[in-house]
């Protein structure tokens, strides 16, 4: 089986036939370029931009790998200003001896993402890194997107009595990489959430023009970005916990590992803020969108505890969402 | 001729004393005046210097009932000529300040309840100059009707008269009230009232069905005791399936044939002015078993309120049981409920009918828990009937602080100059309700006690929704050790100043470096401390899971001591493979897992190899059912030498790997049980021990969560008294978390000392 050498990166032939063979191959339009820029027409439009690394262990995952994953984090992150994604740059690092049939696999998912929301990727750069100078491979994108005509999303115009969605069931992310990482002998199927939102967030803000937030929640999770938006806006968020949809299986596996499946990682999930009286058709248009069919209103920003986000229990309690960074810490005397 | 003015100091407000002392004064036919300051009484008394000296004989010897003098002072002035003896109106003057607890309704006025002759005659809110709400009827100071609930119910002209007359029982009762001017019973959002809804309320409870009534500090819901599938009904609308319910019996007759009254001490605090819930031993009585399931003990109260006694006894002919499940009535994780709004938003769904009044209640007030051990009252949770009462230190601290207190079994405490007042019990800050009760009951008793608070002291842990509140009052704020915390309030309420070992035996708190600390030997001063000794540390996997689920910890023990643990799990039957196998991936992984040491989850652990508790349905199961096991120990097994690896490590792994060896040979369960108990103690008393060698220091503090137990705490006193060591242990001050925020208030009141030198 071939596998990606040190000359590979060195910028000779070994370089010239790997762009060939594996970028030029996958990654083919108009703008691609081997050339030093890529030339692009201008969009005439309010610019979004975008930028960010990718590394995940491992890079294969139920549901996807490292090259869908470094387009979705971006397509998303420009979706969240209502940006319609136009084209995007990746650079990789890889390391020695990675597997050349995987890298092939890796962009063509890539490609595969990209067109399925429209965005070009018109530039790339390639770098091999020693062995175990970095784990197996690093992607990082690049995108530029245009923002809809009346469309201005921010964490800080979440109102009282605004109602807050998301766009599917979350942890789905986190708990599949945990799951990848180690057998925990867990009979349990969870494929990653991963997915572009670009069509969706598209559809929603043609009827939908007061979309007061779209934050996609990544890393820290639907929690996180809770948090991030009650600050911002200094309001209060009051979280129904019977409606925050959780997949069957994630629900078992995060119930045995004692996590909340509010702080695990998602990477095709958003958080949606709207007008209470726009909730009906927010929730109507993204249950007819690819992605995002189960989506499902979860709570409502309120004016009590601005800065906190509470939940109601199924057993009436109503206790505050630890605040991001001290989760795990127990708590109970 | 002569005029003394005396003060009179301590709890002077709200149990007749302005009365009793006119009658002394008439008594000894002393001419003057008396009146209420706030912080004092203050009496002029005219008369030959014999008369005096009597009058004051007889105010020190036969002070009002309730009344607790701390110092009386006296001066001769010149004064002059009083033609009689007169009550004075209050005025307000800054001071020490005294606010006296709820008093639980006393025999006379209980006699006058059931008396057809007389004009209160089953009147729902008799009271008197010696019993009645306090507390939580008060808005302001000093204690004067305006000032109160009942400002808004005038009185009628007997009342008034009585209330005027200083030979009647109720010459000065801010609460005084009858049948025709008194506040309204009824049943809430529903058209009935008074003599129809108490019968109403009474045929529900008759019937099984489920009824919360409005009392002194907030609802209960009630439930016929007797009838199990209506205790069981009452269980899963509360979503509390195991938690033990307090019973209120319809007198001492009852409580006799329902459980164990040991001595007169007992019985005196059943019948007494306080009516806390008592934890006794049960008997085969007439109580259904799940009102305690499992449990050798039941908490048992009398009657408080007249309300309460009505529900007893009335004049409608139903047959009523003679004991009723009394449970605060609260959403789980509210505070309990304390006006209409609440009980319609929390209560409605929990009860089949509100038996409410228009009385208002000002601040929350749930029962007090009381133990008892080595024949004195214990205190499990202090509020109704003894918070506010403070905790006085002769040391003269000066300058007002606050302790806001631990996370779960909140109470908050007011340091004015020495004196220290615990709040009435708020609840567990995990549920954002609490917090705002704390915030309430904070503001209240703050104006209440007339204190600017200069500092606030809270603890360490980063999430606990206390030190949130503490930061909000935008006063200077202190974070001190839990466990330091703990220590300190015993020796405030042993009123200790000097250095003690402290033995901090405790669930979870959070440690100075970062983990979780719970089964700590203190060095302690009340400037700082140092950690000597602490049980050996384990990995608490699955975050606040791992509090519930003892099996976890359990498990991640066994991993540390075994090398075959998945085996050995499986043989004790702690869980099934999967989970075992996934624990010991995140034990390996070190995921989600922190260290720690905490005594609560070894109880819990030890619990779960004994399978007495896998998993905890409320905060303590674990422990409770494991101290219930050990006093069932048929054989005691021999105490063991411990290897101590290193001095400063108790070697409670060890332990666990010795009672899980001896319950895979099938050795008897509870023996093992009492074992833990006696190790853990030894242990305890070997490192105090050694402490003290090295130190010198000779007096131990025993505090913590984990004292509650009283067995290991008979076990470590004893074994420290053997070795010649002094022990200061808690009383009234609940060595829990309710405890904690009088050691916070100490430190802060010490802060400031230290400051101005
Ligand atoms: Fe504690
Ligand atoms: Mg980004
Ligand atoms: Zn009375
Ligand atoms: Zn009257």
């Amino acid at each position: 089986m071939e596998k990606v050498t040190l000359a590979h990166g060195s910028g000779g032939q070994a370089t010239a036939e790997l762009i060939d063979k594996v970028f030029k191959h996958h990654l083919n339009n108009e703008y691609f370029t081997a050339d030093d820029a890529s030339v692009l027409p201008n969009p005439q439009a309010t610019l979004a931009m975008s930028t960010d690394g990718f590394i995940v262990s491992p890079p294969f995952f139920n549901g996807g790998n490292i090259g869908k994953l470094s387009i979705c984090g971006t397509v998303n992150d420009l979706a969240c200003m209502g940006a319609k994604p136009l084209y995007m740059t990746c650079a990789f690092v890889i390391e020695e001896g990675f597997d050349m049939d995987q890298l092939e696999e890796i962009v063509a998912s890539m490609e595969k993402c990209a067109k399925e929301v429209g965005v070009k990727i018109v530039a790339g750069d390639t770098k091999v890194a020693g062995k175990g100078q970095v784990d197996q491979v690093f992607i990082t994108t690049t995108g530029v997107g245009a923002i809809k005509d009346g469309i201005k999303t921010s964490g800080a115009y979440a109102k009282a009595g605004d109602a807050i969605i998301v766009t599917g069931d979350i942890g789905r992310h986190g708990t599949c990489i945990l799951l990848e990482r180690d057998d925990y002998g867990i009979e349990a199927n969870v494929s990653s959430d991963c997915a572009p939102l670009w069509n969706a967030v598209d559809a929603l803000t043609d009827k939908v023009k007061d979309v007061h937030v779209i934050r996609d929640a990544t890393r820290g999770g639907v929690g996180t970005v809770l948090y991030e938006i009650a600050r911002e806006a200094n309001v209060g968020i009051k979280l129904e916990n019977k409606k925050i949809p959780v997949a069957e299986e994630v629900r078992g596996v995060t119930g045995m590992l004692g996590l909340d499946p509010l702080y695990l990682a998602c990477e095709g999930r958003m958080v949606i803020v709207v007008p209470a009286c726009e909730a009906d058709q927010t929730l109507q248009i993204l249950h007819q969108s690819k992605h995002t069919e189960n989506a499902a209103l979860i709570g409502y920003v309120t004016d009590e505890h601005p800065g906190h986000v509470t939940i109601t229990t199924e057993i009436g309690s109503e206790t505050l969402l630890p605040p991001p960074g001290n989760e795990l810490l127990p708590r109970i005397c | 001729m002569t005029t003394e003015c005396l003060r009179v100091f301590g709890i002077v407000q709200g149990v007749g004393f302005r009365p009793t002392v006119a009658r002394h004064a008439s008594t000894c036919d002393i001419k003057g005046t008396v009146s209420n300051k706030g912080p004092y009484v203050e009496i002029y008394a005219q008369g030959s210097e014999e008369q005096v000296a009597h009058f004051k004989e007889l105010l020190e010897k036969k002070p009002p009932q309730r009344s607790t003098i701390l110092k009386i002072t006296s001066q001769k002035v010149i004064a002059p000529v009083f033609e009689d003896f007169q009550i004075i109106q209050s005025e307000k003057t800054k001071g020490e300040i005294f606010i006296s607890p709820d008093i639980a309704t006393c025999e006379t006025c209980r006699q006058e309840l059931y008396d057809p002759s007389n004009r209160r005659y089953l009147h729902p809110f008799i009271n008197c100059t010696s019993c009645g709400p306090r507390l939580t009827i008060l808005e302001g100071l000093p204690y004067d009707r305006e000032r109160t609930s009942m400002k808004v119910f005038p009185m009628c002209p007997t009342c008034e008269k009585e209330y005027h007359d200083p030979t009647s029982r109720r010459y000065d009762a801010q609460p005084v009230c009858c049948n025709e001017c008194g506040p309204e019973v009824y049943l809430l959002d529903e058209n009935m009232k008074g003599h129809e809804a108490i019968s109403h309320a009474r045929q529900l409870l008759h019937d099984g069905k489920i009824v919360a009534i409005k009392g002194i500090g907030g609802y209960h819901l009630a439930v016929d005791a007797t009838n199990e599938e209506a205790v069981k009904r009452l269980r899963e609308r509360k979503h509390r399936p195991f938690k033990p319910f307090a019973v209120m019996a319809k007198d001492i007759t009852v409580v006799e044939r329902e459980c164990v009254v040991e001595n007169e001490t007992v019985r005196d605090l059943l019948t007494g002015h306080q009516k806390p819930i008592i934890l006794l031993p049960k008997k085969q009585g007439l109580i259904a078993l799940s009102v305690a399931p499992d449990n050798p003990n039941i908490g048992i109260m009398l009657p408080y309120a007249p309300l309460q006694m009505l529900l007893f006894d009335y004049d409608d002919g139903i047959k009523m049981p003679d004991v009723l499940v009394m449970t605060s009535a609260n959403d789980s994780g509210a505070p309990i409920t304390r006006d209409e709004e609440g009980a319609r938003k929390e209560l409605a769904g929990l009860c089949d009918v509100i038996l409410s009044h228009n009385r208002k209640i000002r601040v929350r007030c749930d029962d007090s828990v009381v133990d008892f051990y080595q024949g004195e009252p214990y205190m499990i949770r202090r509020s109704r009937g003894y918070a506010p009462l403070p905790i006085m230190t002769t040391h003269p601290y000066q300058g007002h602080v606050i302790g806001i207190g631990g996370e779960l079994k909140n109470t908050f405490c007011i340091g004015r100059d020495n004196l220290f007042y615990p709040s009435a019990y708020i609840g567990d800050l995990g549920d954002i309700r609490s917090v705002e009760a704390l915030k309430e009951s904070l503001k209240l008793m703050s104006s209440l006690l007339e204190v600017e608070p200069q500092i606030v002291c809270h603890d360490l842990h980063p999430r606990y929704n206390a030190t949130m509140v503490a930061k909000e009052l935008g006063i200077r704020s202190i974070g001190i050790q839990h466990h330091y915390a703990h220590i300190l309030s015993c020796m405030a309420e042993n009123d200790w100043h000097d250095q003690v070992i402290g033995v901090s035996f405790d669930g979870t708190g959070y440690g100075l470096d970062g983990s979780i600390w719970g089964g700590e030997i203190l060095v302690c001063d009340l400037d700082d401390f140092t950690r000597e000794a602490h049980i050996a540390p384990f990995l608490q996997i699955g975050g606040d899971l791992s509090a519930k689920e003892g099996w976890r910890i359990a498990a991640s023990m066994i991993y540390d001591i075994f090398d075959d643990g998945e085996n050995v799990i499986d043989k004790l039957a702690l869980c099934d493979k999967q989970n075992a196998h996934v624990l010991k991936v995140m034990y390996d992984k070190k995921l989600n897992a922190i260290k720690s040491t905490s005594a609560g989850r070894l109880f819990d652990a030890v619990s779960a190899i004994l399978n007495l508790t896998l998993t905890s349905s409320f905060e303590g199961e674990g422990a409770m059912r494991l101290q219930a096991k050990a006093y069932q120990a048929k054989h005691i097994i021999d105490s063991k030498e411990w290897p101590c690896s290193q001095s400063h490590i108790l070697p409670t792994n060890q332990l666990v790997k010795d009672i899980v060896e001896r319950r895979l040979n099938h050795e008897d369960v509870a023996d093992l049980a009492y074992y833990f108990h006696q190790e853990l103690a030894h242990m305890i008393v070997t490192s105090v021990d050694s402490i003290h060698q090295e130190t010198g220091i000779k007096t131990v503090a025993l505090s913590g969560g984990v004292f509650q137990n009283k067995l290991l705490l008979e076990l470590c006193e004893k074994g420290l008294k053997e070795k010649n060591l002094q022990v200061i242990r808690h009383h009234l001050i609940p060595p829990n978390d309710g405890g904690l925020c009088v050691g916070q208030a100490l430190y802060a009141s010490r802060l400031l000392e230290k400051e101005k030198r």
